[in-house]
């Protein structure tokens, strides 16, 4: 069965038929105890309770051992010391394909997120340790987010709403929701905009039922103002997704497409995917970021023009302009004082490759923006070409809060919100909920929303539920549960069917799969073989692929842009830009602690958000980092740190959204700062807002203070013309090692030898691979004051390094660096380790043994990248004494105790079960059999990992390729500690230097 | 070749003790503080070091029950009080050893009035020394054992490749010998005061310690071997203790660890600042049981040429890190050295070149080498500054190394204060128990130097 | 003078010296041979839920180890059988004694069975035995399948057994024996040469 499913590239996995069955004795209601016995990995406490020695009495068998005084006398000190005994409990009845201490995949649906992503899950012993995106899944390809790897963390998260509270049972909750609604004469019910097709049927169901009912959509970062230019401009609904990989030249103005804004696993494979020359003909795509802040993406572009997002409409009217011959460019440039040359470079880029261009105008940007962008699109022939009309968007067309407002204002009988904390980002909206007759809330924690809330309702967690989503034309994502519901919890849409019918919920958890199922069956389906089978088939590959023919939305209606895009706007002394986190969203994952903590790419702020501003405003202001400033906008004001962040627009204030949330149970453990009440109605950029500083002062956490790279060969880069002109230019940059060894370098079998190529051409900085390398590895939280005591114990960590472009301190270039245990060969931290707890491998790991660990931190202080992490305190106690937090453990991986030195590993569990796989089949470990964590997680694929002596047919190894890249280098190369971690160096395509020949992009187009 | 003998006197500085000073005026002198119930300044001088004491056992107690967290060590800075500490009083330690092996061998014979303090110093310094170690790394109740090689049934051996297993042998050979050394002086002043005590109680614990000595020829003459053999082994370990602790860091490839000049520069240092504690303690133990009569002016001044010999050679060994450092022409190592005189810690590294090198020049008058209440200061002064020499070293390196990405800064808490102080604490405790209950001058030496001297005086 | 002590007492202080010395050291000696922690583990036999006897089952029976632990060549762990593998047999095989009564055995199996309807009701809760710390990672089937070392290399003769006790330590010394000079047998019938010595082998 397992062998029939396999797919190329992914795991064996099985279907829904078994979760069920697999998934029975593991909810901790009903046989939870067997569950639970299962080890966790962990350190056996050395010391013992009297109770626990009498445990151990001596048994017969033993008796006869310790014959005489002094044998007695033994096996009691003997007792002392033997650590307590253990029960082991078999199973009642062995589920289906489930065997103790071996994993099965399931794939599913991520649906928390702004976007349906394709996940893999990994179960073990019956519960999810690990999630992965799903390979099939034509959009992240098997890649996955930051937030996507911690969703993991809050399926066990201890805060969750256990039961229904305010009713005494879900049946009871129930009656008096149906009763509510029966007799309510305006009823609103509140969602998200990425709800499946099937919960958008359960509830226009609902609504033909309650015909009072009325259907909102809450998602304050919706893509919402330029989708509805869109629909205005192409009298249709849809929207223009850029495929980066057919552009050879791209302009981002205010658009983090990397990171916050669209589809950024899709946006980073295409976009990286451009970014790789190995000879002298290759040529890569040029990335012109035009910004007032500072995003990921303006941190990955070869040119960056810092400007207020108010002129953001006017440069892209004068671009247009000046690519269709009009009016040259130098006149803005004059007027705002920007670099002429570079603005005339870039209209002679974008003028070159009509047709191979692309804009991308940020989501946050005002209408008039976006219709320039489509203008000047259209002028640049990107249309159907470097953009793809997709008419059915994921999300549904949100309401603005003033729509709902309008909506509620006047009070309602019954006001439902279903997966959505509206409070927190819109406080004002508690005030309806408490003047609605019935107010039901529907989440996974009580938060603001739910504790405002008469009827608070728990959700499944997402690995809980069944679902499905639609994040494209032609896709429909499957989501399936892949453990028991750990609480007395129900998925919404589970409970929108409760409420449509009177009859009891027969059969709990299974009613929305049915309701699915049949959906599936009558609409996307076609049932060939059977229904059965083709649903086993579609819930085992975890999406169901239409047609995806091209779709071509009515022409452009250019004087109606024109006109849009004239729209004049006001703009103050000082402009705001307000970008989603860079891991929590909007706040839907601002309670995960793993998301908290992981260093904003940008920023390297843990667990906080500040007001960011140039080096230059900030003089003009007269703060510092850390300095309380108040941001007020008309629509409120906020006070928050500032953090002097060189390299955004002068008078530009960047900070962003969804930080602040808080648990109900610990309402002063807030972190970070509330921004939503500084958003407006619409739109998420402010063009006149007074900020002041309060004369306060804060301190910030960071995970990096220095970011100059002191000119020492840690990143090395070249530009693409230098490249091309000499291929040897990095490899003449590169530093020369000297010095021999003291001692005899370690001596290799001629096995395996496991080695890591990262490409920083490809790489942009985003955190996946730090969270992915968290959740594989068991990895330690230790909470804001730790961080800032510079004790974080993330394995994996991503160095930013800015180099100057001009005298200006904010003309910036930006380098990211993932640096994790370069397993270096002569390694200086093995031979300090007193008592030999860390030292080599025959496989070119650099090995660590926690449990030999004495923790004397010699080998941190000695190695020379600082990669090694230190227990300094206990801080895996509070999830290994929590009955449902150390479900979350790997129990491949130990967990380390107070005291001991950790760090990566290269995943050796995962590269060790290989190795046995293959010895017990007596199969060959092919290439890429083994993926680390970090590897596996990558959107932009940087990460190759391999065994360099792999040899042919097998081999060579993607890595050693790689390694052979006229681009490699490695990381402080001197010191002569032979690290096997090998970085490729980044190409930046200067303008200037010829222009991009989009030849192969072009080709691989014509093989689509 | 003279007729006369070569007497002690001739290879005397100075006259060790004053005209006219009979044997019996040095027993009193020195059983004084034994016999007679403890005076007023003892007893507060005592319950002030044993409330340090308090302060070292609550702090090693927080650290142990909540870990190395409470301290202010951190990523970067993986070692910070606790390595300086460790450091610190091992090369207190040093003077004793010096004093008494080294200046034997020569036959420096004016060494024997402070001997005795100096020895006992030495062991006090090194027992205040190993607790860091221990208590510093992330779980001491394995350390303590998991260090020592030992066959096990994980078949599993210590590193011996690492410098802190090498700390192990060193300490601890040094720590035994020392005592040893310590003890076999003791006994026949143990004696004396066996044959001097009134109470039986007194009578039978200093008989049992001093082994039963009877001062016959036979005893001398095995003691006098066997002090000189001790003398001998515990020669090199003067070397090669702080030499072994120097290794941790050169040893290493950490920027401004990784010099080879660490050895004598750490021998220099640890004898500079050994001697300075030495000159404090005797100038405080000679007021509070008046002896100046044995422990002279002319003794403290030439434990301060001493000292400024070898402040000379630290304040050199200072600035030929800074020419090798810029000759090197290494990128980082030029940085640690800038950082050093110019960084966030540049307070730490001037404090420590005035303390140990400028303030040190003073002695170059002869005023401060002979009045004890102006050497008193500088001294202090001293030890303050070789603590900073190790807290330079050892901070200044490892919080900006190779990776600027990875740069961190260290604050040190108040556990880590505490136990500093507190370090005290147990080494001030100890030398008041010393005073209170054993002979604080060799006495049997000096009398032999005194008769000697008499026997001279009668060949004229 | 009068000496201060007796001959008596001096050499009452000697002999006391040496005695304290002796039994320093003795007293040391003994406890590491005490705390030896093969000296603990081996012959650990703790009394079951289940009286099951391996003797009746794999002795008399020759049910092979296997049958019941199942996952020793699919995975690291040989587990344990579920009280429906139980039941496969006993199902139909239910020994009873003279007096026409199920054998304790039985009855004790009973207590984790619908009588009825011979379904397993509940799990059954072992003594773990072969107990390894959590932090060492053992694979059975790289030793079953890998290998193809007999179970009883490791567990000793089980099938002697009526209530299973541990033969050998476990302990990691125990281990590196064969890893690093593997019995006679196995080397000469080549099935293994030697295991891996590298700490990454079973610490992760």
């Amino acid at each position: 069965m397992e062998k029939e499913f396999k797919s190329k590239g992914a795991p064996p996995r099985v279907t829904a038929l078994v979760v069920a069955a697999e998934a029975r004795p593991i909810s901790l209601t009903e046989g939870g105890r067997a569950r639970l016995a299962i080890p966790i990995r962990e350190e056996p406490n050395s010391h013992r309770s009297a109770e626990e020695q009498k445990v151990d009495g001596i048994t017969r068998r033993s008796a006869m051992k310790f014959m005489g005084a002094t044998m007695a006398l033994a096996s009691g000190l003997a007792a002392c010391v033997r650590k307590p005994p253990r029960k082991v409990i078999s199973r009642t009845s062995q589920p289906e394909y489930n065997h103790p201490g071996q994993a099965l995949y399931y794939s599913s649906t991520w649906t928390d997120g702004p976007f349906p992503y394709g996940m893999l899950v990994k179960v073990q012993d019956g519960r999810p340790i690990k999630l992965d995106g799903n390979p099939d899944h034509p959009i992240n390809k098997g890649t996955s987010s930051a937030a996507m790897q911690g969703s993991l963390l809050s399926l066990y998260d201890p805060e969750r709403l256990r039961a229904p509270k305010g009713a005494a049972s879900w049946a009871a909750a129930d009656q008096q929701v149906r009763g509510a609604l029966k007799t309510a004469k305006k009823a609103v019910l509140v969602t998200r905009a990425t709800i499946g097709p099937s919960e958008r049927r359960a509830i226009s169901d609902l609504r033909s039922v309650y015909p009072a009912l009325r259907h909102v959509v809450y998602e304050p970062l919706a893509d919402e103002t330029r989708r509805s230019v869109w629909r205005e401009l192409h009298g249709q609904d849809g929207e223009w997704l850029p495929r980066f990989e057919w552009a050879s030249v791209v302009l981002a103005i205010e658009c983090d497409f990397l990171g916050t804004d669209g589809v950024e696993l899709e946006s980073i494979q295409s976009f990286s995917g451009t970014r790789v020359a190995e000879t002298a003909d290759d040529t890569i795509s040029r990335l012109y970021v035009v910004e007032g802040g500072l995003s990921l993406t303006g941190t990955n572009a070869d040119h960056r023009i810092r400007l207020r997002p108010s002129l953001a409409a006017s440069f892209v009217r004068a671009l247009r302009d000046a690519v269709d011959e009009r009016t040259p460019i130098d006149a803005f440039a004059a007027a705002n004082d920007l670099d002429a040359k570079l603005l005339g470079a870039l209209v002679g880029d974008l003028k070159e490759n009509r047709g191979k261009a692309v804009v991308v105008a940020g989501a946050g940007l005002p209408k008039a923006a976006h219709a320039a962008t489509a203008l000047l699109n259209r002028s640049l022939d990107a249309f159907n070409k470097t953009l793809e009309w997709n008419p059915q968007p994921a999300g549904l067309i949100a309401n603005s809060k003033a729509e709902i407002e309008a909506l509620v204002e006047d009070g309602v009988d019954v006001l439902i919100t279903l997966g959505v904390d509206v409070v927190h980002s819109w406080s004002a909206f508690a005030k309806h909920l408490s003047a609605a007759k019935l107010s039901v809330g529907h989440g996974l924690y009580l938060d603001s929303t739910l504790s405002a809330c008469e009827l608070r309702l728990p959700s499944h967690h997402v690995l809980e539920s069944w679902n499905d989503a639609r994040p494209r034309v032609g896709i429909i994502s499957l989501c399936q549960p892949v453990i028991m519901p750990l609480y007395d919890t129900r998925q919404e849409a589970e409970s929108l069917l409760a409420w449509a019918s009177e009859a009891p919920d027969a059969a709990p958890h299974t009613r929305f799969r049915d309701f699915l199922k049949a959906r599936l069956e009558a609409e996307e389906l076609e049932v060939g073989p059977g229904m059965e089978v083709a649903w086993e088939t579609a819930l085992h590959q975890g999406v169901i692929l239409g047609p995806t023919n091209a779709f071509v939305p009515a022409e452009l209606d250019v004087p109606r842009a024109e006109a849009l895009a004239a729209t004049p706007l006001q703009a103050g002394a000082y402009e705001l830009v307000l970008t989603p986190h860079s891991s929590v969203w909007d706040g839907r994952f601002g309670l995960n602690a793993w998301l908290l903590e992981v260093p904003d790419p940008v920023t390297k702020l843990m667990w906080d958000n500040a007001a960011c501003m140039s080096a230059s405003t900030a003089k003009r202001l007269s703060v510092e980092t850390g300095y309380l400033v108040k941001l007020s906008t008309p629509d409120g004001s906020v006070e928050l740190p500032a953090l002097v962040q060189p390299g955004l627009a002068d008078g530009v204030i960047m900070t962003a959204l969804g930080m602040g949330r808080a648990y109900a149970s610990a309402p002063d453990e807030v972190f970070g700062t509330n921004t939503w009440p500084l958003i407006p109605s619409e739109g998420r950029v402010q063009f006149d807002i007074s900020v002041s500083p309060t004369g306060e002062e804060t301190s910030l956490v960071r995970s990096q203070s220095e970011f100059s790279m002191h000119s020492r060969p840690i990143v090395l880069e070249a530009t693409l013309g230098e490249f091309r002109a000499n291929l040897e230019a990095i490899q003449e940059k590169r530093s020369k090692e000297h010095g021999e060894p003291i001692y005899e370098p370690f001596k290799y079998g001629g096995g395996h030898k496991w080695e890591m190529a990262i490409d920083l051409a490809r790489c942009v900085g985003c955190n996946a691979c730090v969270i992915a390398c968290q959740a594989e590895n068991n990895i330690a939280i230790v909470g804001k004051e730790e961080c800032g005591n510079g004790r974080e114990m993330h394995w994996m960590r991503i160095d930013q390094y800015r180099d100057p472009v001009s005298h200006d301190e904010d003309e910036l270039s930006f380098h990211h660096q993932p640096m994790l245990c370069q397993q270096c060969d002569y390694a200086p931290c093995e031979n300090v380790c007193p008592v030999n707890a860390t030292n080599h491998d025959d496989e070119g790991l650099n090995s660590m043994v926690y449990n030999r660990c004495i923790g004397t931190r010699y080998c941190a202080n000695n190695c020379p990248y600082k990669v090694r992490r230190f227990n300094f305190f206990n801080f895996q106690k509070r999830f290994v004494e929590d009955p449902v937090q150390k479900l979350l453990f790997n129990p491949q991986v130990t967990v380390r105790q107070i005291g001991v030195m950790e760090k990566c590993t290269f995943c050796v569990q995962r590269i060790k079960g290989a190795e046995f796989e293959a010895a017990r089949t007596g199969s060959e470990m092919s290439d890429g059999v083994v993926r680390t964590a970090c590897q596996q997680a990558c959107p932009a694929s940087a990460i190759s990992f391999g065994d360099v002596n792999l040899r042919a047919p097998a081999g060579p190894a993607e890595v050693a390729v790689k390694q052979q890249s006229a681009r490699s280098f490695l990381v402080l190369e001197e010191l002569r500690v032979r690290p096997n971690v090998t970085y490729l160096a980044r190409l930046r395509n200067e303008a200037g230097e010829e222009a991009p020949a989009p030849k192969k992009q072009a080709e691989e187009r014509g093989d689509e | 070749m003279s007729a006369r003998p070569v007497t002690t006197e001739d290879l005397l500085p100075f006259p060790l003790v004053p005209e006219g000073t009979t044997a019996k005026d040095i027993d009193d002198a020195v059983s004084l503080p034994m016999e007679s119930f403890p005076t007023r300044r003892w007893w507060i001088a005592f319950s002030f070091s044993l409330g340090l004491l308090l302060i070292f056992s609550v702090n090693v107690t927080i650290t142990v029950s909540q870990g190395i967290g409470t301290w202010g060590v951190n990523n970067p800075v993986g070692w910070g009080f606790a390595i300086v500490n460790l450091v610190f009083w091992i090369g207190i330690g040093h003077a004793g050893t010096l004093i008494s092996a080294i200046l034997f061998l020569f036959r420096q014979h004016w060494r024997t009035a402070i001997a005795r303090f100096a020895e006992a110093m030495t062991l006090f310094a090194v027992l205040c020394a190993v607790q860091f170690p221990v208590l510093h790394t992330g779980r001491p109740w394995l350390a303590i054992y998991w260090m020592v090689p030992y066959p096990n049934h994980n078949n599993l051996w210590t590193n011996f490749r690492s410098p802190l297993e090498w700390d192990v042998f060193a300490i601890s050979t040094y720590g035994t010998v020392s005592f040893l050394f310590w003890f076999l002086g003791l006994i026949p002043d143990l004696a004396l005061a066996r044959d001097r005590a009134k109470h039986p109680l007194r009578k039978f614990i200093y008989g049992l310690l001093s082994l039963g000595w009877n001062g016959s020829n036979r005893a001398w003459s095995h003691y006098e071997r066997a002090y000189g053999l001790f003398a001998a082994i515990a020669t090199p370990l003067v070397l090669s203790v702080h030499s072994v602790i120097s290794f941790d860091f050169a040893a290493s490839i950490v920027p401004g660890w990784h010099t080879t000049i660490f050895p004598p520069y750490f021998v220099a240092g640890a004898i500079l600042s050994g001697f300075a504690m030495v000159t404090l303690v005797v100038v405080l133990l000679r007021k509070m049981f008046n002896l100046q009569h044995l422990v002279t002016e002319s003794h403290l001044e030439v434990m301060n040429k001493i000292m400024l010999a070898t402040a000379l050679m630290v304040g050199y060994a200072y600035a030929s890190e800074f020419f090798v450092a810029w000759y090197s022409g290494v990128l980082y190592e030029k940085y640690v050295f800038l950082n050093r005189a110019m960084g966030p810690y540049a307070w730490g590294y001037w404090s420590m070149v005035t303390c140990n090198v400028f303030v040190p020049q003073l002695l170059w008058f002869k005023k401060f080498r002979r009045n004890p209440w102006l050497m008193v200061p500088i001294v202090i002064l001293v030890n303050v500054g070789m603590w900073f020499e190790r807290f330079v070293i050892i901070v200044t390196s490892l919080h900006r190394d190779y990776l600027p990405a990875a740069w961190g800064m260290y604050h040190p808490t108040w556990v880590d204060a505490g136990l500093l102080v507190g370090s005290f604490g147990l080494f001030f405790t100890l030398v008041l128990l010393f005073v209170r209950f054993l002979p604080t001058i060799a006495v049997s030496e000096l009398k032999g130097a005194v008769l000697q001297k008499h026997a001279g005086a009668h060949h004229e | 003078m009068k000496n201060l002590f007796t001959r008596r007492f001096d050499r009452l202080v000697r002999l006391a010296v040496t005695v304290l010395g002796g039994a320093l050291v003795f007293g040391v000696g003994f406890s590491l041979y005490a705390l030896w922690p093969s000296n603990q583990a081996v012959g650990y036999e703790p009394v079951q839920p289940v009286p099951f006897s391996h003797k009746r089952m794999a002795g008399d029976n020759k049910i092979p180890c296997l049958y019941c632990h199942d996952g020793a060549e699919r995975g690291p762990v040989a587990g344990l059988p579920t009280v429906e593998v139980c039941m496969n047999c006993h199902t139909y095989v239910q020994p009873k004694d003279k007096q026409g009564n199920l054998t304790p055995g039985m009855q004790a199996l009973f207590e984790y069975v619908d009588p009825a309807t011979n379904k397993p009701t509940k799990p059954i809760v072992w003594e773990k035995i072969h107990d390894l710390s959590d932090f060492a990672y053992f694979d059975h089937s790289r030793h079953t399948v890998g290998a193809r070392l007999p179970c009883a290399d490791c567990h000793g003769p089980v099938e002697t057994m009526d209530q299973v006790y541990q033969v050998n330590s476990l302990k990691m010394g125990w281990c590196l024996d064969c890893h690093t000079k593997p019995p006679e047998p196995w080397r000469t019938d080549g099935r293994a040469t030697r295991g891996p010595t590298q700490c990454t082998s079973c610490h992760r």
